[in-house]
């Protein structure tokens, strides 16, 4: 359906049992959150990811602790979803998680969060009756994608990351029949996250992706400009400060539902800043751009962030741009 | 004695074909902007008389799968060998078509090559080394999802550390053996507009990413020399195909550079 009508709602990361009710009543309807069965971290190294997090701190620290997670949310009115979101897994491992999949059905999960399109067709071939949400990884970049996931059972698509306001406007009008999901807050991947293979395996190192790259051409000549300063912008801007706000009147015009916060093993302070934060931005959100509403969303980056906002911080580059040189 | 192999020159922009190729592939992996047209498929496969011509094809945005398509379509009673398919979307409407061979891209296959990866070698059993090998070629409901859309070759992305190819009926292969893909990038560097701070989706590129314009990047945190050309993070390797041990079903082999 086109949701434009009514209002999204927020997601959220979650990664302890003492964050849901704090995070419920900040502002998120809806919960995302994984982890590493005591059999699987047996078997496999974190190179080898049951999920797109491949740092433990990212993970529930139990199955336990996440049945009562899943339970709670649902108990104050809120929705979970489970991330089983590999790009892929191999025959031995596919039973492990098909049967994570039906446990968390079972349990109260709302949804899976998946992107192997081989375990949605092993979750409907063993009767798992659950949402599938479309991980980013999936990448469902265009009508014709989305409608292959939609009939494998994909109910929700989360949108990639590189993708434009009008190019996410032309993909829901012409497949209006999922719902849809943009990230908002967090995590600007400068890489199509489902066609990057470098690893994240710590939160306490600069990733791959933001290393001191130094560019020459095959001579060993300077690069053009324009490509070194882009890398520059990426090294130089933490990726973790990645915003959306400015678009959010057109995302919601454009039929998107889900407004989503990235940051799985972030303390829950940051995480409560930025769920808070959000919802009070959405309250005043206006049906149109206008200059007031991109000032207050400068306002608020540069609050939850400490710095002004930058293009390669910046989700949605085309709403807004031409301000961001401005001193205010 | 050697297996016979066919050899695939990639044709990015206008440069010359060595000598040794018996066939070439035109488009782009990565970038929907280096499409070749129907006209340039035919002046392509006229001028250069190769024995077989493929077509590559990207990740598609929502209003570049038409064009996409359209090629596809157009050009399908040219003579070539096959469409290299890296979407989802392009592979459920192509691959259904008469005539027209289906492969599925590296891309699409989602191979884990980036540095790091491969780290802690010698200390993973043989399960994890064969999942960051060739994990995808293990998920046989993927595998059987892409037969049932008509693929019947599949590209492989060569790994850090090389391993016998699991055997799965009714796939041949065509092996990389001259790049390792790292990474897409979400934003293309070549259109940053450095004064404007912003990324100009209707600048004309001029399509100039070819692999002698690739650019080299090094780091003091990594040992390799990575490379960027159009929106891609490739690793160049050295692959002596004679030294593998390859199953004959790895029947193709595909190169990249110039020299």
């Amino acid at each position: 359906m086109k949701s434009g009508i009514k209002n999204p709602q927020i997601l959220a990361p979650v990664n302890a049992l003492e964050e849901v009710v704090p995070l419920l009543e900040a502002g998120a309807h809806w919960l995302y959150g994984g982890v590493i069965p005591r059999e699987w971290a047996d078997r496999f190294p974190l190179t080898v990811p049951l999920n797109q997090r491949t740092f433990e701190s990212a993970q529930f620290p139990s199955m336990s602790e996440l049945e009562k997670a899943i339970k709670r949310t649902r108990t104050k009115g809120g929705a979970f979803a489970l991330t089983l979101n590999a790009p892929y897994y191999m025959d031995e491992q596919m039973p492990l998680v098909v049967e994570l999949g039906l446990w968390a059905a079972h349990t109260g999960a709302e949804a899976l969060i998946v992107a192997d399109p081989g375990l949605v067709v092993s979750l409907r071939n063993e009767g798992v009756e659950i949402p599938l949400h479309l991980s980013t990884m999936g990448i469902a970049a265009n009508a014709r994608s989305v409608n292959f996931y939609a009939r494998q059972g994909i109910t929700r698509v989360i949108l990639p990351r590189f993708l434009s306001l009008a190019q996410i406007a032309a993909l829901i009008e012409a497949m209006p029949s999922v719902e849809y999901e943009a990230f908002i807050l967090v995590g600007k991947c400068p890489h199509i996250e489902g066609l990057c293979t470098f690893i994240h395996d710590s939160p306490d190192r600069r990733w791959p992706c933001e290393w001191p790259w130094d560019l020459a051409d095959q001579a060993g000549g300077h690069p053009p400009v324009n490509v070194s300063r882009h890398l520059a912008g990426i090294r130089e801007s933490d990726r973790r400060d990645g915003c959306g706000l400015c678009a959010l009147p057109a995302l919601k015009a454009a039929g998107v539902s889900i407004f989503k916060i990235v940051g799985r093993g972030a303390p829950l302070e940051r995480k409560l800043r930025l769920v808070r934060r959000l919802s009070r931005v959405m309250e005043k959100m206006p049906d149109e751009l206008d200059e007031a509403w991109l000032r207050m969303c400068r306002e608020s980056y540069r609050e939850l962030y400490g710095h002004p906002c930058s293009e390669h911080n910046c989700y949605y580059p085309e709403v807004g741009s031409g301000d961001r040189g401005r001193k205010d | 004695m050697p297996l016979k192999r066919s050899h695939y020159f990639h044709l990015q922009g206008s440069g010359p074909i060595p000598e040794g190729w018996d066939g070439i592939r035109v488009g782009s992996e990565t970038c929907s902007r280096l499409l070749p047209t129907r006209q340039d498929i035919r002046r392509i496969s006229e001028e250069k008389n190769a024995a077989r011509l493929s077509l590559v094809t990207p990740v598609a945005g929502p209003d570049e799968v038409g064009d996409v398509l359209n090629v596809i379509l157009t050009s399908a009673g040219l003579r070539w060998g096959e469409v290299v398919v890296n979407d989802w979307g392009i592979l459920d409407a192509a691959g259904g078509l008469e005539g027209i061979q289906i492969t599925a891209g590296r891309l699409l296959m989602r191979f884990r090559r980036g540095p790091g990866v491969f780290d802690p070698w010698d200390e993973l059993d043989l399960f994890s080394r064969r999942y960051l090998a060739w994990g995808p070629l293990y998920d046989s409901p993927l595998l059987a999802l892409l037969k049932r859309k008509g693929v019947s070759r599949i590209e492989l992305d060569p790994p850090r550390h090389w391993l016998p190819l699991p055997v799965q009926e009714g796939f041949r292969y065509s092996l990389h053996g001259d790049t390792r893909l790292i990474a897409v990038s979400a934003a293309c560097p070549w259109l940053y507009d450095a004064e404007k701070g912003s990324w100009n989706p209707m600048t004309t590129c001029g399509c100039l990413c070819a692999p002698q314009n690739d650019l080299r990047m090094t780091s003091s945190v990594f040992e390799g020399t990575l490379l960027l050309r159009d929106r891609a993070v490739i690793e160049r390797i050295e692959v002596d195909i004679n030294e593998l041990d390859l199953p004959d079903t790895v029947d193709r082999i595909i190169g990249h550079r110039i020299s």
